[in-house]
């Protein structure tokens, strides 16, 4: 049996991302595959979640596809771990604005600042870029599919448990 | 249009100066999920849900009965009277609202007459001022700082004369703007009829039809199809594996359960509040319908993609659960009668909560003193059992 991905964007730019990812058709499922037909905004499972899950048919479960940055807090399922038959994690650590400097050529002087003057991806863009809003960067981005494989290829190190959204590319 | 505030003395048991402020009344993070807010100018920003919770008699269906008349006060420009207001009784209302890229306010003095129709009476006008102005950002949250000009068109009634000839309307849209799901005007039959034979555009009439269809299948999924017949007021109905059978209203009426038409009622007047940007109103939403239902309900007024114009649902409710379902604390208001006064108080400005808790258990440890009085209670189970 085919099940419905419960995608969660643990941030607004997440989803953000993901709903335009969707709205390419760039990833290997669509909105049909989706509870919902969406992206759910939520970093926990929210009373939302919980009745959206409960309007399935009973013994029905959905495969969780959780994209955060760092996702250190666990994902508490207790409240709907009968509908759940697995996790996956997504990660675009360190901050999804990595993606945003990488974007913008960025990436060479993000690395290349020492240790004691590294900034989090958010305030080193927020520094570099006028005005600097996620939407209005993320509308930038051309080719979002080579953009998501190119952070795969720079980034370096990952925990066994993560993936990388380029992994759900079509 | 949306009615941002109404103040209003003299309505029922309301307290004098009973305020309602739909308006968000806290800070808005822009990089949160604000799906559940419409924004409607310079941070100024209504929640597309708004409950009223309270004990049995607190007052609830009053604030709903007296929203319902703001909104007809401002199509129709005039009061209804409602049941068992005494003569010469005095109602004042003044009611924000925000229509055409303006901020208006309308205030009313009225007072009841002693003859009364047979069918339909209203209030007469004692004074009335009408006002607009922009609605500018650095206005205070409750827009009690808000600057006002004349209306230069609008002629003042005055005198208790109410001259029906020129009966004003404060809002353009044909529509009252409000939809009221638990009332007379959302009768199901009221409903199928709007739906189906009102001279709606042909896009939208054909777009209606298909949901209208989807709510039916949703609610009872033998029903197949729903469609207009030829005659007036007729429809053809068709059954999984039965015959398509034509039907007229009253037919149709009594062939479905109650179950099904109410749960039509409720949905049908979410899909139109969502095409239109309307208001909703709904006293006790629980009522009739199980909570997944209702549920869903709220979480459809949240979703971007079924309500792009900002529908508003405002509703009474005793079912704590729901609440949960809010992001927010600023839309819940609490209702309370004492000495039959009634007053209201709100869920964020007006009780200290723990964040961890939930809504429901914060009502359920009866935070907003909402429950059962336990003495009462036990006056009661002690008159059973005494000799």
């Amino acid at each position: 049996m085919e099940r419905l991905i419960l995608l969660l964007g643990e941030g607004r730019c997440e989803t953000m991302l993901l709903e335009r990812c969707l709205d390419e058709g760039l990833l290997v499922f669509t909105r049909k595959d989706l509870l919902d037909q969406r992206p759910i905004h939520a970093r926990q499972i929210t009373p939302e979640i919980i009745v959206l899950l409960n309007t399935l048919k009973r013994g029905e479960q959905v495969v969780i596809y959780r994209v955060g940055d760092t996702q250190k807090d666990e994902l508490d399922l207790k409240a709907v771990s009968e509908r759940v038959f697995s996790v996956r994690t997504f990660c675009t650590k360190p901050e999804i604005e990595i993606l945003i400097i990488i974007n913008e050529g960025l990436l060479k002087e993000y690395s290349n600042l020492s240790a004691s003057h590294r900034l989090m991806p958010k305030e080193f863009v927020r520094s570099r870029i006028r005005d600097y809003d996620f939407e209005t960067a993320l509308n930038r981005v051309q080719d979002i599919g080579g953009l998501l494989k190119e952070y795969r290829r720079v980034k370096k190190h990952r925990s066994k448990k993560e993936e990388y959204l380029a992994d759900l590319l079509r | 249009m949306k009615i941002l505030k109404i103040t209003v003395s003299g309505y029922k048991m309301l307290a004098p100066g009973f305020t309602i402020n739909f308006l968000t009344k806290t800070r808005i993070d822009p990089e949160q999920n604000n799906e559940d807010l419409f924004a409607i100018k310079s941070g100024f920003y209504l929640p597309k849900e708004y409950a009223f919770i309270g004990r049995n008699s607190s007052g609830k269906s009053t604030v709903l009965s007296l929203v319902k008349l703001c909104f007809s006060i401002l199509q129709s420009g005039r009061a209804y009277l409602e049941k068992g207001v005494k003569e010469g009784a005095h109602l004042d209302l003044t009611v924000l609202f925000y229509d055409e890229g303006l901020l208006k306010r309308y205030e009313v003095h009225y007072h009841a007459p002693a003859v009364r129709g047979e069918t339909i009476s209203y209030y007469k006008i004692d004074d009335e001022d009408y006002q607009v102005g922009e609605l500018r950002p650095f206005y205070k949250k409750d827009l009690s700082d808000a600057a006002f000009h004349k209306e230069r068109a609008f002629k003042k009634r005055s005198g208790g004369l109410e001259d029906t000839s020129s009966l004003p309307s404060f809002v353009k849209d044909p529509f009252p703007g409000m939809i009221d799901a638990g009332g007379y005007y959302t009768h199901f039959t009221d409903l199928l009829e709007w739906i189906y034979r009102s001279s709606h555009p042909a896009a939208l009439q054909k777009k209606l039809e298909r949901v209208s269809e989807k709510i039916f299948n949703l609610l009872d999924e033998g029903i197949v199809s729903l469609k207009p017949g030829q005659g007036d007021h007729t429809f053809i109905y068709t059954r999984k594996n039965q015959t398509p059978l034509c039907l007229g209203l009253a037919e149709l009426d009594a062939l479905l359960s109650e179950g099904t038409k109410t749960g039509y009622a409720l949905y049908a007047s979410a899909v139109l509040s969502f095409f239109f940007g309307w208001t909703m109103l709904v006293d006790e939403i629980e009522r009739n319908f199980n909570k997944n239902l209702v549920e869903n309900i709220i979480i459809m007024f949240n979703d971007k993609r079924l309500n792009p114009k900002g529908a508003t649902l405002v509703f009474s409710t005793h079912y704590s659960e729901i609440l949960d379902l809010f992001a927010r604390n600023d839309n819940i208001d609490v209702l309370h009668k004492e000495n039959d006064v009634i007053t209201l108080a709100n869920v964020s400005e007006d009780y200290e909560q723990r964040v961890e808790l939930s809504k429901s258990k914060a009502f359920n440890n009866n935070t907003f003193d909402t429950l059962l009085n336990y003495d009462k209670l036990m006056d009661l189970k002690t008159e059973i059992w005494s000799d």
